[in-house]
C-alpha cells in the first residue's frame, strides 16, 4: 500500500539511506536524534519503522548474531525502489516548490 | 561489577510481548541501555530504560508483531493433521466407552428433540413472505392507541391515513389495501361452507406473489364477482371448472367465480379463501376512504417503496395523520402511526387485529425456553458423566502433557469428542423429529401454514446447532481435564480424587427427583384424564342426540317428535350441554360492577328431561309472565348472597329485563370440566333455541339417526338435516384440553427419559469406579449379597432424600398449581401415583445396580486388580 510520507517517515527513510549497510534499529535512533536534535524513543522508531513496512518503503532482515548486544541479532532495514521514487516526488516537490516561491527564502 | 537492566521492566515486556518475535527489539534496548550507561549513570540510565520500554508497550510495532505471531503460530500450519489426530482418537474413545457413548448419544438425542422442533419452526418462520416481489422493501402501516394508559400496537391503519397515502406520497410505487370482514357462507348443495377473505384491490397481485390461474385481476374493481383459492374451487367444484360459476352466500346474496389462484406457498402471514372487491360491500364508501379514522380495524395498507428511506415516509405520513389523531382525542385516545416490515411480520412482536396466521416472538421465546428445559438436563448428565470417568481418561492426559501437549490441546481433543456425540446425537433426533413433526403441527394453532421441509438450511442449521451444543456442553469436562496435572495422573492416586461427592451427589438426587417428580405429574394427569372421561354428568349422554333446529318451527317438531313411541325424551336449549357456553348476561347490582352470569335459553321441559335436582323452588318457568321468570343456579344464589344483594328474587339485567327467581338448580357442569362452574340463569326464549336433545331408545345409532333424518325430512323438506351424538360434541369440546394433556405426557416422557438415563450413567460409574474394592472385597470372601448391599446402599440414601423433596414439591405443584387450573374434578396427588413413582424408580436404579454389580464381581477378582 503506498500512501501519504509524513515529515517524521521521510526523514527515517533518508537516514536509513544515509546509514546505508549499517541501517539497524539504535543506528537510526543515534543518527536521528544527533542530527535533528529530537528526542526519541525506541516504541516511537517501531512504530513508524513497522508502518514503513507496511506501506512497502522498506524491507528488513535479521543479520549475524553479535556480542556486544548478548548474542542477540540485529534488524537491518533497507529502502525499496517505491520508496526511492517517493523520495524523488517528494524532492521534485520541493525543488519545484522553492523555485517557484515568490518571496526570498534564502537565508541572509 | 556487571549490571543489569531493571529486570520488573524487562518482565512486563516480555509478558506484554508474549509469542511476537522481541530479539531485535531486545538487542536495541540492551545496546542502548549500555550506552546511556556510559554517559549519564546507573540511575538514570535505568529510568531511561523504563522510559523505553513503556513507550514499546504503546508502540503500533509491537502491536503489530503480536498480531502476526498470533496469527502466524506453529500449530496451525498444520491443523487439519491435528483435527484429524483428535478426531480418530475421539472415534477410538468412544467405541472403547460403548455404554456411556450409547447413553449419551440416547440422552442427548432426547434432549435435542423438542429444540429442533423449535429450531425448524424458527427456520420456518423466517421463510414467511420472503418469496413476495421486492419483499424487502414492502411495509405496513401500524396503529399505536394508548388509552387509560394502556398501549396497544395494531396491525391495522385507518383508511383515511392510507388511502391519503398512496395519493400523496409519491415513493409509495405499489401498495395494496385489505380488509379482512369479507366472510362468506357459501351455501353448497346444502351445505354451508364458511370461507374466510379479504376484501381488496387489483393491486393485490403486484404486491404479493400470488398468481392467477384464471380470470383477471379487474374484477376486483366490480360489484359481485369474487376471485376463489385453488382448494376452495375444489373444494366447491371438484375437477369441474370454477370459473364462471356462481355461489349463493348468507351474507352478500350471488356473486360469481371470475377468477381462480393458482396453488401459493403456505409460507406467508396472509390466509384467506375467498378474495373479493371493495365494491361488494356498501360500507366502502368515499366516506370510508377519506374520513373513517377511529374504526380502523380489519383495515390493512401494504405498500413498497423505491429508493427512499421510510424514515421520511413516517415523516409524511405523520403529517397526514394529524387531523385523524384529533378524531382520536376525541374518544381519549393517543394515536401513534408507525411502519412494520414485511418481512418481521413473522415471527413478529405481539400486535393486536393481525391478518391471518400469527406467530409471535413471545411465543417463540416461550417454546425456546421449553426446548432448553428440555435439553439442559441431558447436557448436564453429559458432563457429568465425563467428568466421572476421568479415572480412565487420567492417564491418557497425563501422558499427552508430558508429551508436549498444551491445555488447550486437551481442549480440543475433549470438544471434538463431545460434537461427535452432539452430531451423532442430532442424526438420531432427526428421525424423532421427522416422526413428531406431523404431530406437533396438528397441535398449534395454525399449525398447517407450517411445512416444515427437510431443506439444506434446515439441515446446516441442525448440524450447527449440533456443533454449538457440542462446544457448550463439552467445554465444562474439556476444561476439567485440561486441569489434570501429569504427575498426579501418571501416579495413578487420581482415584480417591474422583468421587462422588458434592455437585455430583447433589445432582443425582435432584436427578432422582426430577424423574419422581415426573412420574408423579404423568400419573396426576393420567387419573384427570379418566376422572374427566368417566365424570357422572346429571344429564344421559348414551343414546342422545343433538338436533340442530336451523331457525325451524321447535313446536311442529316437539310434537311430531313425542309422538313417536321411540323417543323418550325431546327437550330444547340454546347451547349444546357439556360444551363451552358463549352466551354472557350481566347482572346488575347498583353502583357496583356487573356480575357476568351464563345464560342458557331452555325450553319447559329442559330441567326435568336433562334430570337437573332443584335445590328450591319449581322447575316449572311459566312463559309470557310479565315478569320474566328464571331459574338460577347454586352458585349464582352464593354470588348474589356475597355481593348483599337484599333481594335475592329479582334480579335486574343488563339487557334491561328485570326478572324473578322461581327455583335454584344444584350446581350441574354444563360447561365442559375444566371450566370453572359459572354463575347461570336459565331463560325461557324459544326464538334462542338452537337445538334439540333427543333421547331416543334404540342401541344402533345409525338406524336412529335414519329415523330422526326421515321425520325432519317430512317436516321440512327443503332444509338439510343437521344432528350429531351428544358424545361426539362433548368430546369435541375437550380437544384443547387433551391436546394440552398430550403436550404435557409428551414433555413428561421425555424428561422422564433423560433423568433415567443420567440416572443409569451415574449407577455405571459408581460401580465402575469401584472395580478394585469389590475385587478386594471378594477375595477377602464377600457374598454377591454384601456386594450388591454395599453398593445399593449408597442409592438407596440418595434416592430417600430424593423422595423426601420430590412428593411434597410435586404435592404443592399438582395439586395447588396444575390440576386446579384445570378445575380440580381429580383427586390431584394421590397415594397410588406416589407408590407408583417410588417402584418405577426403585426398579429402573435396583436393576441398573444388579447389572452393574453383576458385572463386575463375575469378573475374576485377579483380572479386576490387574487392570488397575
Amino acid at each position: 500500500m503506498k500512501g501519504y510520507l509524513g515529515e517524521f517517515e521521510e526523514l527515517v527513510l533518508l537516514t536509513i539511506a544515509n546509514l546505508a549497510k549499517e541501517a539497524y534499529g539504535v543506528a537510526i535512533l543515534n543518527d536521528i536524534s544527533k542530527r535533528a536534535n529530537r528526542k526519541l524513543s525506541i516504541g516511537a522508531l517501531h512504530s513508524t519503522l513497522t508502518r514503513l513496512e507496511e506501506k512497502g518503503y522498506i524491507s528488513s532482515y535479521l543479520g549475524e548474531p553479535t556480542n556486544e548486544r548478548g548474542g542477540r541479532r540485529k534488524r537491518y532495514f533497507e529502502l525499496t525502489d517505491s520508496a526511492v521514487s517517493e523520495l524523488n516526488n517528494m524532492k521534485s516537490l520541493r525543488d519545484q516548490l522553492w523555485a517557484g516561491s515568490k518571496i526570498n527564502l534564502s537565508l541572509k | 561489577m556487571k549490571t543489569h537492566p531493571p529486570i520488573l521492566a524487562k518482565r512486563i515486556l516480555k509478558w506484554y510481548a508474549g509469542k511476537a518475535e522481541m530479539e531485535d527489539i531486545q538487542g536495541d534496548l540492551d545496546e542502548v541501555y549500555g550506552l546511556n550507561l556510559e554517559q549519564f549513570g546507573k540511575l538514570k540510565a535505568n529510568l531511561k530504560y523504563w522510559y523505553q520500554v513503556l513507550s514499546l508497550l504503546f508502540s503500533y510495532g509491537l502491536k503489530k508483531r503480536k498480531s502476526k505471531a498470533a496469527y502466524s503460530s506453529f500449530y496451525h500450519k498444520n491443523s487439519m493433521t491435528m483435527f484429524k489426530n483428535y478426531l480418530k482418537i475421539s472415534v477410538r474413545n468412544l467405541k472403547k466407552q460403548k455404554v456411556f457413548t450409547v447413553i449419551n448419544v440416547l440422552g442427548l438425542s432426547v434432549g435435542m428433540s423438542i429444540a429442533l422442533l423449535a429450531l425448524a419452526m424458527y427456520v420456518e418462520l423466517n421463510q414467511f413472505d420472503t418469496y413476495h416481489p421486492d419483499a424487502e422493501n414492502v411495509y405496513r402501516v401500524t396503529t399505536e392507541i394508548t388509552y387509560d394508559g394502556d398501549k396497544k400496537k395494531y396491525a391495522s391503519a385507518p383508511p383515511a391515513l392510507t388511502y391519503r397515502m398512496k395519493k400523496e406520497i409519491p415513493s409509495i410505487y405499489k401498495s395494496v389495501h385489505i380488509n379482512t370482514g369479507f366472510k362468506a357462507l357459501i351455501d353448497h348443495n346444502g351445505n354451508n361452507i364458511r370461507t374466510f377473505g379479504y376484501f381488496t384491490e387489483p393491486s393485490f397481485f403486484d404486491v404479493f406473489a400470488i398468481e392467477l390461474e384464471s380470470g383477471s385481476s379487474a374484477v376486483l374493481n366490480e360489484p359481485g364477482m369474487v376471485i376463489i383459492s385453488k382448494e376452495l374451487a375444489t373444494k366447491l367444484f371438484g375437477k369441474q371448472s370454477a370459473l364462471n360459476q356462481t355461489i349463493e352466500t348468507e351474507e352478500w346474496g350471488q356473486l360469481r367465480i371470475a377468477g381462480v389462484l393458482k396453488d401459493f406457498p403456505k409460507r406467508t402471514h396472509l390466509a384467506f379463501d375467498i378474495l373479493g372487491g371493495y365494491p361488494i360491500s356498501k360500507k366502502f364508501n368515499a366516506n370510508y376512504r377519506s374520513s373513517s379514522w377511529v374504526e380502523f380495524t380489519d383495515s390493512y395498507f401494504y405498500f413498497a417503496l423505491e429508493n427512499s428511506s421510510d424514515d421520511e415516509v413516517i415523516k409524511r405520513m405523520n403529517e397526514l395523520a394529524k387531523s385523524g389523531i384529533e378524531a382520536f382525542a376525541e374518544e381519549d385516545e393517543k394515536a401513534e402511526f408507525g411502519l412494520q416490515r414485511l418481512l418481521d411480520i413473522t415471527p413478529g412482536e405481539l400486535i393486536n387485529d393481525g391478518i391471518g396466521v400469527q406467530f409471535d416472538m413471545p411465543v417463540m421465546l416461550v417454546f425456546f425456553g421449553i426446548s432448553l428445559l428440555i435439553l439442559i438436563p441431558a447436557c448436564f448428565n453429559y458432563s457429568n458423566m465425563s467428568i466421572a470417568i476421568a479415572l480412565k481418561r487420567a492417564k491418557e492426559v497425563g501422558i499427552r502433557k508430558v508429551m508436549g501437549s498444551h491445555r488447550k490441546h486437551i481442549i480440543y481433543q475433549f470438544l471434538v469428542e463431545t460434537v461427535l456425540i452432539c452430531l451423532a446425537s442430532v442424526a438420531l433426533s432427526s428421525f424423532v423429529f421427522i416422526q413428531i413433526k406431523q404431530a406437533f403441527t396438528s397441535m398449534i394453532i395454525g399449525g398447517s401454514a407450517l411445512i416444515i421441509d427437510i431443506t439444506p438450511t434446515l439441515i446446516i442449521t441442525f448440524i450447527g446447532f449440533a456443533i454449538a451444543t457440542g462446544i457448550l456442553t463439552g467445554i465444562g469436562p474439556a476444561a476439567y481435564f485440561a486441569k489434570i496435572s501429569p504427575i498426579q495422573a501418571l501416579r495413578s492416586d487420581t482415584s480417591s480424587k474422583v468421587s462422588i461427592s458434592g455437585i455430583r451427589k447433589g445432582l443425582l438426587v435432584f436427578q432422582f427427583a426430577l424423574t419422581l417428580g415426573f412420574m408423579i405429574g404423568v400419573g396426576v394427569l393420567l387419573k384427570q384424564y379418566y376422572d374427566s372421561r368417566s365424570f357422572e354428568l346429571p344429564f344421559s349422554v348414551d343414546n342422545t342426540f343433538i338436533v340442530y333446529t336451523q331457525g325451524k318451527d321447535i313446536e311442529l317438531l316437539k310434537t311430531d317428535l313425542l309422538n313417536q313411541s321411540s323417543i323418550s325424551s325431546v327437550s330444547f336449549s340454546s347451547s349444546i350441554p357439556g360444551t363451552s357456553l358463549s352466551k354472557n348476561n350481566y347482572l346488575l347490582n347498583g353502583d357496583q360492577d356487573p356480575i357476568r352470569i351464563r345464560e342458557v335459553f331452555i325450553d319447559d321441559y329442559f330441567i326435568e328431561e336433562m334430570n337437573l335436582n332443584m335445590k328450591w323452588g319449581t322447575s316449572k318457568i311459566e312463559s309470557g309472565q310479565q315478569i320474566e321468570e328464571v331459574v338460577v343456579n347454586q352458585e349464582m344464589m352464593k354470588r348474589l348472597r356475597q355481593m348483599n344483594f337484599t333481594d335475592t328474587t329479582f334480579v335486574s339485567l343488563q339487557s334491561g329485563t328485570y326478572a324473578k327467581i322461581v327455583g335454584v338448580i344444584e350446581n350441574y357442569n354444563h360447561e365442559p370440566l375444566n371450566e370453572r362452574i359459572e354463575p347461570m340463569m336459565l331463560r325461557i326464549d324459544e326464538s334462542e333455541l338452537a337445538y334439540a336433545i333427543v333421547t331416543i331408545d334404540d342401541q344402533d345409532n345409525l338406524a336412529s339417526t335414519n329415523f330422526l333424518q326421515s321425520r325432519w325430512d317430512q317436516l321440512f323438506p327443503n332444509v338439510p338435516f343437521r344432528a350429531t351424538l351428544l358424545e361426539t360434541e362433548i368430546d369435541n369440546a375437550y380437544d384443547f384440553f387433551y391436546s394440552g394433556l398430550k403436550i404435557f405426557g409428551f414433555l413428561a416422557a421425555l424428561a422422564i427419559t433423560i433423568s433415567c438415563l443420567g440416572l443409569l450413567g451415574m449407577v455405571v460409574y459408581a460401580t465402575e469406579n469401584r472395580t478394585k474394592e469389590v475385587a478386594i472385597r471378594k477375595i477377602l470372601g464377600a457374598s454377591k449379597q454384601s456386594l450388591i448391599s454395599t453398593l445399593a446402599g449408597m442409592f438407596f440414601r440418595l434416592w430417600s432424600i430424593a423422595l423426601l423433596i420430590a412428593i411434597p414439591c410435586s404435592y404443592l405443584f399438582y395439586d395447588n398449581f396444575l390440576v386446579k387450573t384445570f378445575n380440580k374434578f381429580g383427586e390431584g396427588v394421590g397415594i397410588l401415583e406416589i407408590l407408583l413413582a417410588v417402584l418405577a424408580t426403585l426398579i429402573l436404579g435396583g436393576s441398573a445396580i444388579i447389572w452393574q454389580v453383576n458385572k463386575i464381581s463375575n469378573v475374576n477378582p485377579s483380572d479386576n486388580l490387574r487392570y488397575e
